[in-house]
């Protein structure tokens, strides 16, 4: 006799939203794919996903090919039809019933979904469908299968080719959509759960026998003996608690975190952010009556998590108390984005530019792809190399654009590109300076605006001033890129064009 | 999913099957391909179910083992990808449920491996729109 196998997991309805993000996408697809969950999704899904994809950037053939090979991978099993007839008594959000209608037709018992409010609960209990945050949803089928969840992530890591990513990398990439799966998932990889289990895992402020757990008292270097610290002062000494604190005056009187500690103990282990090692980490709180095997699993009902930052002096601070976890950006701000690598980087582009032989690592491998890509369009329809109907024009332009490229092109191209580069800066003669202070424009974007020596001063708007503008990308530890030498970002093609970025002024160069 | 056994273990297995074969020559083809799948699957799954061929399952055996909900088999036998006999209580043949397993996780893989290219050096971060 065969049973339901007890290991088979949730029956989710995907929603477009939780589809567009690609690295999110395959996440939840390779996921389905170990048989963690049941994934299943509806013409009318996948059409909002291929319709919605242009809007992140992704051209519409290739959203038309990309949501193609989505409905390739899992065919008919995921592919729920005949469902129109239950749209109109769906009670969500008008836009969003062929969604429930299709979790109601397909047997589903989840909707994973960003946006929970499009689906009140009075419109999914009677269906016995739970609507759930894609990061919730991640966390839990890690709680569940962690082995399993482990495995395909490594799987969907080492299938990564352009370029190769180590599951930490990848993961990091996943922290601005599902923060709190990722960080759990990097450090399940490292530890996983069940060997974690038997670690003092938790205690309350008053057992001094597990005190040791936390590494020695007072090291405000160690984050656990800040977090425990501050946790013993949210008790009796707010005073020690706000100057454990890294921002007080966000706090208020403490009271709201009092309450949301009042039944909760920390437990000891430490979660380094996986975007940002040792610049972030996270602690979390757990209901005081959980033993140490339903640490893990207390993820699911009321883990509270504790943010921690290091500040300059290599301490660390308490920096935000809540649900779940933010992205590493999130928490470090302007601290990340104001000067810093990117502003460096351009700076010892601009003055090594002046060079007569400026070295192609920096000059050329500085570069963001697309810029590198557009760069070398324009060089190859300049020149008379390809024509503009030229078949083969992808690829040279591919080749030629490799960051270490062998075209047998490329001197050629680089030499000229170079020369281009020296007369645009030719006023700054290898000695920038930075005008007013660098500015986010974008969510790992800055931009940088730079003159020659003459210009140092405040800038008075209106005025003129022979300045250069840049935007710097962040890729991922401390490693920036140039994404623009200008205030508009590179849109390859043939001829590659110029998009402005939202919401920044253009005002020259 | 982690393997039942691992590689090394498999490819013994795989050598002591080859030598079965050779000192028993009477042991039928069939019955060694079927021993070299059970290995095949042990290897890749962390658990195998023997069927005869012909053995038939109901759709909800079918949906266990196939790890996907009975809404779903249903919906395959409707559209014609799992062949089922009988016209109220519909079986499905072992065989073909090895058949659909094979097939539809060759071109899962060859898919989801396809998708990964669309995560490359240029693609922007992920983020999280409004969507309709």
């Amino acid at each position: 006799m065969i049973t339901t196998d007890p290991l088979s997991g949730p029956t989710a309805v995907l929603d477009a939203c939780a589809l567009v993000p690609i690295r999110l996408a395959t996440t939840l697809l390779w996921l389905a794919e170990a048989g963690v969950f049941e994934v299943l999704w509806s013409d009318a899904i996948l059409d909002e996903v291929e319709r919605n994809l242009p809007k992140v950037g992704v051209s519409t053939e290739r959203a038309a090919r990309r949501v193609g090979m989505m409905r390739e991978a899992f065919g008919a099993a995921a592919l729920v039809d005949d469902f129109e007839h239950l749209i109109p008594d769906m009670g969500c959000d008008a836009k969003d019933r062929h969604v429930l209608a299709a979790a109601v037709r397909g047997g589903a018992d989840t909707l994973v979904t960003f946006n929970l409010k499009d689906f009140p609960s009075e419109s999914t209990a009677g269906h016995g469908i739970e609507v759930v945050h894609p990061d919730l949803f991640l966390v839990r089928l890690l709680a569940e299968r962690p082995s399993d969840v482990v495995d395909a992530l490594e799987r969907e890591s080492a299938a990564l080719r352009n370029p190769a990513q180590t599951l930490d990398e990848f993961l990091a990439s996943l922290t601005t959509t599902v923060p709190m799966f990722a960080n759990l998932a990097a450090d399940a990889a490292v530890s996983p759960p069940a060997s974690a289990s038997p670690v003092p895992a938790l205690m309350s402020a008053e057992e001094d026998e597990a005190i040791a757990a936390f590494g020695e008292p007072a090291d405000l270097t160690n984050p656990a003996q800040v977090a425990f610290a501050w946790w013993a002062g949210i008790i009796d000494d707010l005073d020690l608690a706000r100057a454990l604190t890294f921002d007080p005056s966000a706090w208020g009187d403490y009271q709201w975190a009092i309450l949301a500690l009042a039944d909760k103990s920390l437990a000891s282990k430490v979660i380094p952010a996986v975007d940002a090692r040792g610049r972030v980490a996270f602690m979390r709180f757990v209901p005081e009556v959980a033993t140490p095997a339903q640490v893990f699993s207390s993820y699911l009902t009321s883990a509270t998590f504790v943010t921690l930052i290091k500040v300059a002096d290599g301490t660390w601070r308490v920096w935000g108390l809540g649900a779940g976890m933010p992205a590493a950006k999130d928490v470090l701000g302007d601290e990340e984005f104001v000067p810093g690598g990117g502003t460096a980087l351009v700076f010892e582009w601009l003055t090594r530019i002046a060079e007569p032989n400026p070295p192609v690592e920096l000059i050329w491998g500085s570069l963001d792809q697309p810029l590198r890509l557009a760069n070398a369009q324009s060089w190859l329809l300049g020149a008379g190399e390809v024509r503009a109907d030229d078949p083969q024009r992808d690829v040279q332009a591919e080749q030629l654009s490799a960051r270490e490229s062998t075209h047998p092109l490329f001197d050629e191209f680089y030499r000229s590109l170079v020369a281009h580069y020296q007369s645009v800066y030719s006023a700054v003669d290898g000695k920038p300076c930075l005008v007013g202070t660098t500015e986010t424009v974008g969510v790992d974007l800055e931009l940088i605006v730079f003159s020659s020596e003459e210009h140092v001063g405040p800038y008075e708007p209106g005025e003129p001033l022979a300045a250069h503008s840049f935007i710097t990308r962040h890729v991922g530890e401390g490693e920036w890129v140039i994404a623009a030498n200008a205030r508009r970002m590179p849109v390859p093609g043939w001829p590659p064009t110029e998009q402005t970025l939202s919401g920044l002024l253009i005002d020259g160069n | 999913m982690a393997g039942a056994i691992a590689h090394e273990q498999a490819q013994h297995l795989r050598a002591a099957l080859d030598e079965v074969l050779r000192t028993s020559p009477e042991l039928s083809a069939t019955a060694l391909a079927a021993f070299g799948r059970l290995v095949d699957v042990l290897e890749s799954n962390s658990e195998a179910v023997v069927f005869a061929a012909d053995a038939t399952v109901t759709t909800q055996q079918a949906a266990a083992l196939l790890g996907v909900s009975r809404m779903t088999v249903v919906r395959l036998v409707d559209r014609g990808e799992l062949t089922a006999e009988g016209a109220v209580h519909r079986r499905i043949f072992a065989s073909e449920l090895a058949r659909y397993t094979a097939e539809s996780s060759r071109r899962r893989r060859s898919a989801m491996a396809e998708l990964a290219n669309e995560i490359g050096e240029g693609t922007p971060p992920d983020q999280v729109i409004e969507t309709r």
